[in-house]
């Protein structure tokens, strides 16, 4: 009977906790759904009596989110792409090749997490406008395809790698080279994956430095776009909610499908780090 | 393919991992390297294979200088004491991984591995991974991808510690019956004297980076070139007795005792030249017999039953304790006398630390 | 030729070029930064086009540490992280304790409670500021339910921080639940059974066995979460639609940085302030880390 009780009881907290999580979910898609005369009303309510599709259309056609999203996705797959190739190099070398001064070089690099971003905004961006490189993709993409964390996890990674498959490599007539790729690649994939899902996710959702480094309308990435749209639509909610559900509903698939990977790759990465 | 080491010399800081080592491995043949953990000779085999490059001293295969060769250049194959087999492959992928290494076409690759997996027996497996293979499986893969290129050596590191007792001496005729029918030159790490006398045609023992002796299974039992060697082969361990001599060289008396014993049947002529020794008997050594035939008597104080022999542990007198091994013919108490003879005695310095 | 054939074959050489791609972006976006933003916080006269220093002082610290405003930013940042960190993490650790008692629709209810992580803030902080709306919002409607009276919300100055609070730990609680989790389920069962025998009750069992053990997670949530609350910007900045909320109560360190940055163009006013935040981070972290050497002590 007590065992039963309790159950229900912890069942009700977490029904609670969902909620109170959900709730924000529900009524930006609900708003989204809503003809104008049913946002701005109190009590207010939580299901349209008609579906409006309509708040998406404008809002799609009220700003060029074409150009957005093809900027979110050029930028999130370029920074993806080259923070994962510049980390397994790095990431090999400091685990496996012994070299002079490696452990200095790690050492620097280490510490320089302990500075906030923050701090590096303004000289960055002085270097970003000597290079001409404001408002362009490449100041959005290369100062990002590099991080010393990434580096660190995945060198803790490799170094669980056993010494007897490299040696054993060596003998059968592999290169180094061939060796990360063929050997220590596949076998860090869990990692690795973990490493581009993070990425994905944090890139797709930046806001501080798209802000500070772009411009024009045309460089703006979708975070950004929404920002600027709340301006036109201050007082349209429902549109506003159709465009924050356009930004939001592709990172939610991305991370319905691969919550299981997205779950253990975090707690793995929070309990090494 | 022969194989020579010269004056090979290893230190990692300031420990001497392998001082001055000379080696001749002949075509074919099977030598074990032997010796207790941290004796030197897992580095030793990886200086042989160039995954360490020696500080000192050259390294021959034939005719050939290969001390600075990388690994990969030398044409040799290596089975390791995990088999370091790679997980994500399955196993007929392992044994084409050095041949699509050499760039080998795949439908040759492929012909040779297969011939290979029927060489150790494991043609059914070609498809498993290697978690879903037991350890003697992994072992055979192992040996089948160091084999597979063809090599001129092979190595063998601890390749059979991780197997429970019973497969370890199938693997072990296993690794002779391959190594024979291929008749590649083979050297075999492990800390096991069993299974280093069993399998070799030679034994190299090793001790703190230093060379001890190097023959035959047979010679190193018996005639040990020191106290260690004679130590470390032979269970139960050898008896050691020290002694002062007493008389001609042949008549000594136990240290630390009054028993006096005569030797003079035992050196066959042999005298002893220094003034203290140590005498070694093995246990399986000792012959029981009656008072007069005997070189002294003990009393039993415990014994232990193996099995097919039992082990009997007696006082020659108080502080000098001897294991022999007898038959069950015998009926023995603790608390009996025996009456002992020797077939055979070995002389050792008394300093030799072992 | 010999030499460069030497050269390619050794490992420094293989090792540089290895970690090349990786150390030149992080020396150009990273320690130059750093090195830089700490000397630009002294220049006192200077073109930034042209790279010339005029004068070098400490006059950028003293404009800053006189500053109203960045006095402000302080006690609201301190205020929030007085609020976020204590709360976001009781708050967690107590739904990861519970995720943890055998519950069937566990990963369920994980899922769900990472949901926010994932999301952008600044979409987040869209649907919240339509949330809190003063007239129409759904918080006015449940403090009507409850037989309240209307607030206004994003108007009212003390409202500000608790607002950004609820945001945080709304935002980053399934990020420690996971965390939490992980910690939990790396404590060997055979403490709780061994306690279990031992007569402890779930209390004790509580703080005699998971709380100890779970401190080295504990510490670690706590740094990031503190860290991470210091940096407070992106919420606020969306929430109060580019400003700084009703009479500056939201304005933070980060948005004094970016301020002073971006809409005044005082870089090295900026870097100095950007120096006392990493000096506060700094010191904060170390505190911590001088009480995780005592606290778990395993």
């Amino acid at each position: 009977m007590k065992r039963t009780l309790q159950k229900t009881l912890i069942y009700m907290i977490l029904t609670v906790g969902a909620l109170f999580i959900l709730i924000p979910f529900i009524w930006m898609i609900s708003t989204s759904l809503k003809p104008s005369n049913e946002v701005l009303i109190m009590p207010p309510k939580f299901i349209p009596s008609k579906l409006i599709w309509e708040n998406y259309k404008i809002a799609l056609e009220a700003a060029p989110f074409n150009t957005y999203f093809k900027n979110s996705i050029i930028v999130t797959v370029s920074v993806t792409a080259g923070e994962i190739i510049t980390t397994i190099l790095a990431a090999f070398a400091f685990s496996r090749i012994n070299f002079k001064g490696r452990d200095l070089i790690f050492t620097i690099l280490i510490a320089t997490m302990m500075v906030p971003g923050e701090v590096l905004t303004i000289p960055n961006f002085v270097t970003l406008s000597k290079l001409g490189w404001i408002d362009s993709y490449k100041a959005l993409i290369i100062p990002w395809c590099a991080s010393i964390y990434s580096i660190y996890l995945l060198k803790q990674h490799f170094m669980s790698i056993p010494d007897e498959l490299y040696n054993a490599a060596k003998i059968d007539g592999c290169s180094d080279f061939k060796f990360l790729w063929t050997i220590m690649v596949p076998l860090a994939k869990p990692a690795i994956v973990t490493l581009i899902i993070l990425k994905v996710i944090s890139s797709w959702n930046s806001f501080f430095w798209p802000l500070i480094v772009t411009n024009s309308k045309e460089m703006r990435t979708l975070p950004l776009a929404l920002s600027a749209f709340t301006d036109e639509f201050g007082t349209e909610y429902n549109v506003l909610m159709a465009a924050t559900n356009i930004i939001v509903l592709p990172v939610i698939i991305f991370y319905t499908i691969l919550q299981k990977h997205i779950i253990s790759g975090v707690s793995k990465a929070g309990i090494k780090g | 393919m022969k194989i020579i080491l010269e004056n090979i010399c290893k230190t990692f800081g300031s420990v001497k991992a392998v001082s001055n080592l000379n080696l001749e491995i002949d075509d074919g043949e099977l030598i074990s390297i032997l010796g207790p953990s941290g004796c030197g000779k897992s580095t030793t085999l990886s200086l042989i294979a160039g995954l360490l490059k020696p500080d000192n001293g050259e390294i021959y295969f034939g005719d050939k200088k290969v001390t600075n060769i990388e690994p990969e250049y030398r044409g040799i194959g290596m089975v390791f004491q995990n088999y370091a087999l790679y997980p994500h492959m399955s196993v007929l992928k392992n044994i084409m991984f050095p041949l699509k290494m050499k760039k080998i076409h795949k439908k040759e690759a492929n012909k040779m591995a297969i011939q290979m997996a029927e060489l150790t027996k494991i043609e059914d497996l070609l498809h498993r991974k290697p978690s879903e293979l037991s350890g003697g499986q992994q072992q055979r893969v192992a040996i089948a991808r160091a084999l597979v290129k063809k090599p001129e050596i092979l190595l063998l590191d601890e390749p059979l510690s991780n197997l429970d007792a019973r497969l370890r001496i199938e693997m072990r005729e296993e690794i002779r019956r391959i190594q024979q029918e291929i008749n590649i030159t083979t050297i075999f790490v492990t800390h096991d004297q069993e299974e280093a006398m069993s399998i070799s045609d030679k034994i190299l023992l090793m001790k703190d980076g230093l060379y001890q002796q190097y023959t035959t299974p047979r010679e190193m039992y018996s005639n040990p070139s020191n106290k260690f060697v004679a130590r470390f082969l032979g269970n139960p361990p050898i008896n050691f007795i020290e002694t002062e001599i007493m008389y001609n060289g042949e008549v000594v008396k136990l240290h630390n005792s009054r028993i006096i014993l005569n030797l003079s049947r035992h050196l066959k002529g042999k005298g002893i030249k220094e003034n203290q020794v140590t005498l070694g008997i093995r246990p399986e050594d000792f012959i029981i017999t009656n008072k007069d035939e005997a070189l002294f008597s003990v009393e039993v104080i415990g014994i232990q039953i193996m099995g097919k022999e039992i082990y009997i542990i007696a006082n020659i007198d108080e502080g000098i304790k001897v294991t022999l091994v007898a038959s069950w013919d015998f009926n023995i108490d603790v608390g009996d006398r025996l009456y002992l003879d020797a077939k055979n005695i070995h002389i050792f310095h008394r300093g030799d630390v072992c | 030729m010999k030499k460069i054939d030497k050269l390619r074959k050794s490992n420094t050489f293989k090792g540089l070029l290895y970690i090349f791609p990786a150390t030149l972006i992080l020396i150009v976006f990273k320690i130059y930064p750093i090195i830089k933003s700490f000397t630009m916080s002294f220049y006192t006269d200077f073109d930034y086009l042209s790279g010339e220093v005029y004068k070098r002082g400490l006059d950028n610290f003293q404009y800053v540490l006189r500053d109203p405003d960045f006095y402000l930013a302080l006690k609201n940042t301190f205020y929030f992280v007085l609020g976020a960190v204590p709360l976001s993490i009781i708050l967690s650790l107590g739904f990861a304790l519970l995720l943890n008692s055998n519950i069937k629709l566990n990963s369920f209810f994980r899922s769900i409670y990472f949901l926010p992580f994932v999301t952008s803030t600044a979409a987040l902080a869209i649907i919240w500021r339509w949330i809190f709306n003063g007239d129409y919002g759904l918080a006015n409607y449940m403090v009507l339910l409850l037989g309240g009276k209307k607030i206004k919300w994003l108007t009212d100055p003390s409202f500000t921080i608790p607002i950004l609070v609820l945001f945080n730990v709304w935002k980053g609680m399934g990020y420690k639940i996971i965390i939490f989790l992980a910690g939990l389920q790396n404590i060997d069962k055979k403490y709780y059974l061994s306690a279990k025998i031992d007569g402890a009750s779930k209390w004790n069992i509580f703080t005699n066995i998971t709380l100890p053990l779970l401190s080295p997670t504990l510490f670690f949530v706590s740094i990031t979460s503190v860290i991470g609350a210091f940096k407070i910007f992106d919420e606020v900045f969306v929430l109060y639609n580019t400003g700084t909320g009703p009479l500056k109560s939201g304005l933070t360190i980060v948005y004094y940085i970016f301020n002073k940055f971006y809409r005044h163009w005082q870089f090295s006013i900026s870097a100095a302030a950007a120096f006392v935040l990493f000096i506060i981070i700094l010191i904060f972290t170390l505190i911590q880390l001088k009480i995780g050497k005592t606290k778990s002590n395993y």
